[in-house]
């Protein structure tokens, strides 16, 4: 239920996106939120444990200590969000909205980071196949 | 009503407020690495957010970046999940206490 939940949180995260006029990032986000999100919810299937036991261990209080400080931390943020004004977006042209734009900006202006993301995406699944089978073998 | 800058921002903050609430109230560490991703969802609103008001597509690029790093600790989280599991049998963070010895 929680992951589908966090499908729901990503999904409207994606529409927001695509209000504030960028497509090709809700797209992106969107793929990566979905597989997340399934491979989150077939991970709960497998590992939760849902039995009385798991549920006794909760910290006393913790939940209300825990929503005290995020509302406190929201309340916090929002004020100081709050301040300045703002005032409405501004027009956005064909070169803000156009994928075209973020691609040439992909491999052009941002071309040495981006090979370096796809380096930390291989090393991430190399890492996560390794940890995995040392998990395995202890 | 106008959509501003203030209600995405206070969206985020919102979001953000819900995943840090969640990562400190769940003691399952599953439920804290969906928490985390909900921070990371959080950041990436606002950072779209900045950059439509300020037009750049800059802001939109290095959006991608946070996708890339929301995926790989993903990736990494789970396998690290999968590996405490099979060594402890559970995911309850309170379990985890070999640091302290």
């Amino acid at each position: 239920m929680c992951a589908a939940w966090f499908a729901g949180v990503a999904l409207s995260a994606g529409a927001i996106l695509l209000i504030l006029r960028a497509p090709m990032v809700a797209g992106a986000f969107v793929i990566v939120a979905a597989g997340v999100s399934m491979v989150f919810s077939l991970f709960v299937m497998m590992l939760m444990d849902s039995s009385k036991r798991a549920r006794a261990r909760q910290i006393r209080f913790g939940k209300v200590l825990a929503a005290v400080a995020a509302g406190y931390l929201a309340i916090v943020m929002m004020i100081a969000v709050a301040a300045p004004p703002f005032a409405a977006a501004p027009a956005s042209g064909d070169y803000f909205e156009s994928s075209l734009t973020m691609g040439k900006m992909m491999v052009s202006q941002y071309a040495l980071p981006f090979e370096l993301t796809g380096v930390m995406l291989l090393a991430a699944a190399v890492a996560s196949i390794i940890i995995a089978k040392r998990g395995e073998g202890a | 009503m106008t959509l501003t800058l203030q209600h995405v921002l206070i969206f985020s903050v919102a979001l953000f407020s819900i995943g840090a609430a969640g990562a400190c109230v769940r003691r399952n560490m599953l439920m804290m690495l969906i928490s985390i991703q909900i921070m990371f969802s959080a950041s990436v609103v606002a950072m779209a957010g900045f950059s439509r008001w300020n037009l750049l597509p800059e802001g939109n690029a290095a959006t991608f970046f946070i996708i890339a790093i929301a995926a790989a600790e993903a990736a990494v989280g789970l396998a690290l999940l999968l590996a405490v599991f099979t060594r402890c049998g559970t995911l309850h963070a309170d379990e985890m206490k070999l640091l302290k010895d």
